[in-house]
């Protein structure tokens, strides 16, 4: 287990090197620079010395060679927007993401699989209809639009949520006011995950129904709640963990919209505004921050898999 | 409902869809940019029946105009990453494995990125268009499919119809066309119509950015962009655009679902 654990981190950490690598490669090989050097009113010199302290008139391959020693000291360097450690800036907004994204995965889970579950033992039946239906329907949103019409809804015509926003103008900071602050963008955020987990888990949890070993386990008198978890749901989840694992990074992708959408202060907004801005610490800060959450978590997902499914060995993979 | 029969629902509206694109801004014959400041921001009524936006344009013809463009684009994007990803999943799936071990450690990288931050970042510098649009998705949303042919020619290639070709001294290419292409279509179809799906939904999300199809020209993305500061005063800008690429999307997926169970009946 160790070892497999080991090898595992070895082959993240290699993949991580050449994440860094493309994003590095395709930041820097396109034309243009960063948005500071575009001011007009900027002379060729003042040009020059803005290009120089920020490290950009080098040779591409010294760049990377510099950023990759500097990352391996653990400095990310300075932000060229907020003149600020681009570490810390991320560290200051990531709290913020990690509480939308977790929520939104909190809700994904706890909404799809038990709902999977029901659905796969009444196929056809009118909440597996409805399931479904409302499901293709989560999927085939824009997911800006979806925010956009949860406002229209919930905040403009019954003024029951905020419209954006992680915290009230006045009444500051308290516990309510940040779950209904939290209450619209997760459950945006969470809407097509949901749905596609939903449809994942209950298309498995229909082939397990199948199998012999449930109709095994229903012969010899077992309960039907610890068929549809012990035996049936067990097996379904599988590949429903794989595809939480594969989710990952598009909760993220997703998070950037739907925090901009609700003027959530996350980092998602703060890498829109840094790539808008072509603000290549902190774009590649981000995109490295957020790989390497996704590959940690890839790494849960397959000692998850040794949990649920004790045949498979760690040595296999 | 059959497979069947979603397949020919879901086909019969998606070349109605098409059709209105296509035939539908000469038939309704109202001009997609005609600025009329007089009653700009008219709600839907006899004359607009769908309202005007900001500028007083009529919104009906822009949806339609929009529908050439964000199908188009959508289609675009789709056939690069679907022939991007049949190509690096066919060379992982029957190269050698050192090269095998390459391309999927890159396709597992892309997969870890967070693309959207990448392609803001291209978009940013080669400046907004159809083209970097469509470059940009596709470049982004070939690695499931490259994972899925891999796997599938994997399992394939040691099988006798292979190994009979082999012997007969077929030329890798040709023999991947004539003899594992044709198994691999199903699986192709099915994600190409998925990907146009998902396409059409990142189209929309960059032109809400700002860094899609550039007005004067409509998508229905970019139809979008301005609607969230137009929510109080002007909401329905921002619901028909919205209901178009919903409803555009929930056609395509339908059509890509009953194409999976018609094909792979039984997964």
């Amino acid at each position: 287990m160790a070892a497999f654990l080991l090898r595992r981190l070895g082959h993240a950490m290699l993949v991580l090197l050449v994440v860094c690598t493309v994003t590095f490669a395709i930041v820097h090989a396109a034309p243009g620079g960063p948005s500071l050097l575009a001011d007009p009113k900027l002379s060729v010199a003042e040009r020059a010395a803005i290009a120089e302290r920020l490290g950009v008139d080098r040779p591409i391959p010294e760049q990377y060679a510099r950023w990759l020693t500097r990352l391996a000291r653990g400095d990310l360097g300075n932000s060229f927007l907020y003149e600020t450690n681009t570490a810390s800036t991320i560290a200051q907004r990531l709290p913020n993401t990690l509480l939308l994204a977790g929520t939104a995965l909190l809700i994904t889970i706890v909404v799809a699989i038990p709902l999977a579950a029901w659905c796969a033992e009444r196929p056809g039946g009118w909440l597996d209809r409805i399931a479904g239906a409302l499901a293709m329907g989560a999927i085939s949103i824009p997911v800006f639009w979806l925010g956009i019409v949860c406002i229209l809804v919930f905040a403009v015509r019954l003024g029951i949520l905020p419209a954006g926003g992680a915290v009230g103008a006045e009444g500051g900071a308290s516990l309510a006011d940040r779950a209904r602050h939290l209450v619209l963008p997760s459950l945006v955020l969470a809407a097509a995950g949901t749905a596609e987990l939903l449809r994942y888990t209950r298309a498995s949890a229909r082939q397990q129904y199948a199998r012999p070993f449930v109709r095994a386990a229903r012969a010899k008198g077992v309960g039907e709640r610890a068929v549809r978890w012990r035996h049936a749901m067990r097996n379904a989840l599988i590949p429903a963990v794989t595809v939480i694992g594969l989710q990952l990074p598009r909760l993220v992708g997703g998070a950037a919209i739907t925090e901009t959408v609700f003027s959530w202060p996350g980092m998602g907004r703060l890498g829109i505004e840094a790539a808008l801005a072509r603000d290549y610490p902190l774009v590649m800060g981000i995109t490295l921050v957020v790989s390497a959450g996704v590959l940690l978590a890839s790494l849960l997902v397959d000692v998850a898999y040794l949990a649920l499914d004790p045949r498979i060995r760690p040595d296999q993979s | 409902m059959t497979p069947r029969r979603r397949l020919q629902l879901a086909g019969v509206t998606f070349l109605a869809l098409a059709a209105a694109a296509v035939a539908g801004p000469a038939l309704y014959g109202v001009d997609p940019n005609a600025l009329d400041f007089a009653r700009a921001g008219a709600p839907p009524g006899a004359l607009h029946p769908l309202g005007t936006d900001e500028s007083g344009r009529d919104v009906l013809a822009r949806l339609l105009v929009g529908a050439r463009i964000s199908l188009a684009t959508g289609a675009a994007a789709m056939l690069l990453a679907v022939s991007f990803g049949t190509a690096v999943g066919a060379v992982a799936g029957l190269a050698r494995p050192r090269l095998d071990a390459v391309l999927m450690r890159l396709t597992d990288a892309v997969l870890a990125i967070p693309t959207i931050f990448v392609v803001i970042t291209v978009i940013t510098f080669l400046g907004p268009s159809v083209t970097t649009l469509v470059v940009a998705i596709g470049a982004t949303s070939w690695m499931g499919l490259a994972r899925l042919v891999r796997g599938e020619l994997l399992a394939l290639r040691h099988q006798d119809f292979v190994e009979a070709a082999v012997a007969l001294g077929d030329p890798p290419i040709p023999r991947f066309l004539r003899h594992l292409l044709p198994h691999l279509w199903p699986t192709i179809l099915v994600n190409a119509t998925l990907g146009m799906g998902s396409a059409l939904l990142t189209e929309s999300a960059l032109s809400f950015l700002g860094l899609g199809v550039q007005p004067p020209a409509a998508s229905w993305g970019n139809m979008l962009s301005g609607a969230q500061s137009a929510l109080f005063t002007a909401p329905w800008l921002a619901i028909f655009p919205g209901l178009m690429i919903l409803a555009a999307v929930v056609t395509i997926n339908v059509l890509g679902d009953a194409l999976r169970d018609t094909l792979h009946p039984g997964e």
